[in-house]
């Protein structure tokens, strides 16, 4: 008997040492899963009148019935709700004055202790302060939401494209220590209340939902002391970020659309007066004088750009003084290119397309010269 | 993890039933009884604080459960040598110096095998010995050291957070 004590005594061992050095890390990383139940099974060896006695197995209530296994005192874990949500990319979205279905990125985290559903909804609600350096000039219109299927990793975050996802009201069981990436997509009013330079902030409200509400029930926080064999919920999420208030199971975040399009800027400086000398000239009659039509694209990259231009009164347009870039603009009719209208385009880009940005590569630049009558 | 234990359980009614056949269903000596609380701070009237133990409330990733086991003779004669044996619970750790038993050598284990003093423990690190963390100790043990007179009661108390 002894030995088969002893034999059974080694395996279990044994077997208990390699339980620890599996499971331990990786209870750590995400905390026990709700659900789980706790179990504690106590012994006690004694001796009465010096004749060791049998041992005796605890239970919840008290047990001392020797040789049976006792009863575990037992709880089970309950629901320990964290998560975030994120604007991706830390900038504002260009839009366009009526431009439809306009996408912003957030992200959604969930580190509970166990997979959880969320309830999604956007709107116009504004943070306690404005972000990206911008107040709200306008609201958006016709929010919809779109769970992204890129593949979302917790550590490093991005902006994934739209790939045309079907309209969602909610995350279904994100799983703990996982993420998904949420498209936003909206209408922008047309001009002038969507105007150069104005933009929109809006919100992404994230809810904890229960398992298979799509959505729609939110998880309430149990107020009454644990029952040990129901899974209850305590709020934990963080965040006073935003104006979220923390441990009640909502999370928001916010992003901007910002309205740009073209800004057009005419200088004039005059060239030669015929008298002066260089670089003190001036505008006296006779004189010639160069105009220079800066546009620079505020938003996102523009088609069929065109400029017409008309020679100023009491001036001469001086034949084949118009560039573009740098490059000569042939006459037309022997008269300025623009008069008509024309094409304008950044460096090296297609006729008509002026790419975003402020750089010399991307602003469309037109000189031509008059002389004053 | 959950194989480990379910074979230890296995094992230890295995054992039981081969050492206790004939007085399976005779109460012993001891009640043995575990319970789970949690430590809560309340404030008297003179807002002085101070803690108290109540039932589990919601057991949450990082709760700090309060474990209390107590042995109450209840037969005519003492009870010599007692010894309560207690695992940590799976998915909690044990809170450094959090053992206490008054009248008691504690002793702990990281295998079950070895039992000493929390600061002797070793545990075996890429070949190397190395002082066992608190969160490393999977077994207490509470070795009384008087004997336990008829009606009295010991107890061992320990906590552990859940992870």
């Amino acid at each position: 008997m002894k030995s088969i004590n002893q034999q059974l005594r080694r395996a279990r061992l044994a077997v208990v040492a390699l339980g620890l050095i599996g499971a331990t890390p990786a209870a750590f990383a995400v905390g026990t899963d709700f659900g789980t139940d706790i179990t504690n099974t106590a012994s006690v060896n004694y001796s009465v009148s010096g004749v060791p006695q049998t041992a005796i197995n605890s239970s919840p209530t008290g047990n001392s019935t020797p040789g049976t296994a006792g009863v575990p005192t037992t709880f089970e874990v309950d629901k320990k709700i964290i998560f975030v949500a994120e604007e991706t990319d830390g900038a504002a979205t260009v839009t366009s004055p009526g431009l439809t279905q306009v996408v912003t990125v957030f992200r959604v985290t969930n580190t509970s202790n166990g997979a959880q559903d969320y309830g999604l909804s956007a709107d116009n609600l504004q943070p306690p302060a404005a972000i990206f350096g911008r107040p709200d000039a306008f609201d958006m219109a016709n929010f919809t939401l779109h769970v992204s299927v890129a593949t979302c990793d917790t550590a490093t975050m991005t902006t994934p494209a739209f790939a045309s996802e079907p309209a969602v009201t909610h995350i279904e069981q994100l799983g703990e220590d996982a993420c998904r990436y949420v498209f936003v997509r909206s209408d922008t009013p047309v001009s002038p209340t969507a105007a150069n330079g104005l933009a929109s902030t809006i919100r992404l409200a994230v809810t904890a939902t229960t398992n298979a509400s799509n959505g729609a029930t939110a998880e309430a926080e149990s107020g009454a002391a644990d029952n040990a064999a129901v899974v209850d919920v305590v709020f934990a999420e963080a965040g006073t970020l935003n104006g979220n208030t923390v441990e009640d199971g909502i999370s928001m975040a916010f992003d901007q659309y910002f309205v740009g399009t073209l800004t057009v800027t005419k200088t004039a400086a005059v060239i030669s007066d015929g008298f002066s000398p260089a670089g003190q000239a001036k505008a006296i009659p006779g004189a010639t004088v160069e105009y220079t039509i800066t546009v620079q694209n505020n938003g996102l990259v523009t088609s069929g750009a065109q400029l017409t231009e008309a020679i100023p009164a009491n001036t001469t347009y001086v034949a084949g003084s118009t560039t573009l870039n740098g490059a000569a603009v042939s006459d037309v009719s022997g008269a300025m290119p623009y008069v008509s209208g024309g094409a304008i385009s950044s460096p090296a880009a297609a006729a008509g397309v002026i790419n975003p940005g402020a750089t010399a590569g991307e602003i469309a630049v037109v000189r031509f010269r008059v002389t004053i009558n | 993890m959950i194989k480990g234990l379910k074979i230890f359980g296995f094992a230890a009614i295995a054992a039981c039933g081969l050492s206790s056949q004939a007085f399976a269903q005779t109460p012993g000596c001891i009640v043995l009884k575990s319970i789970a609380e949690v430590e809560q701070e309340v404030v008297n009237a003179k807002g002085e604080k101070s803690t108290k133990l109540v039932p589990l409330t919601k057991a949450v990733p990082g709760t700090q459960v309060v474990w209390t086991i107590t042995a109450n003779n209840t037969c005519k004669q003492p009870s010599e040598n007692v010894s309560i044996n207690d695992p940590v619970p799976e998915h909690m750790s044990y809170v450094a110096n959090s053992a206490v038993g008054p009248g008691a050598d504690i002793t702990f284990s990281v295998d079950g095998k070895i039992f000493a003093a929390a600061a002797e423990l070793t545990v075996q690190e890429n070949g190397v010995a190395r002082k066992a963390r608190a969160d490393e100790i999977r077994h207490i043990r509470w070795a009384f050291k008087n004997s336990l007179a008829p009606g009295a009661q010991a107890f061992g108390r320990f906590r552990a957070v859940l992870n």
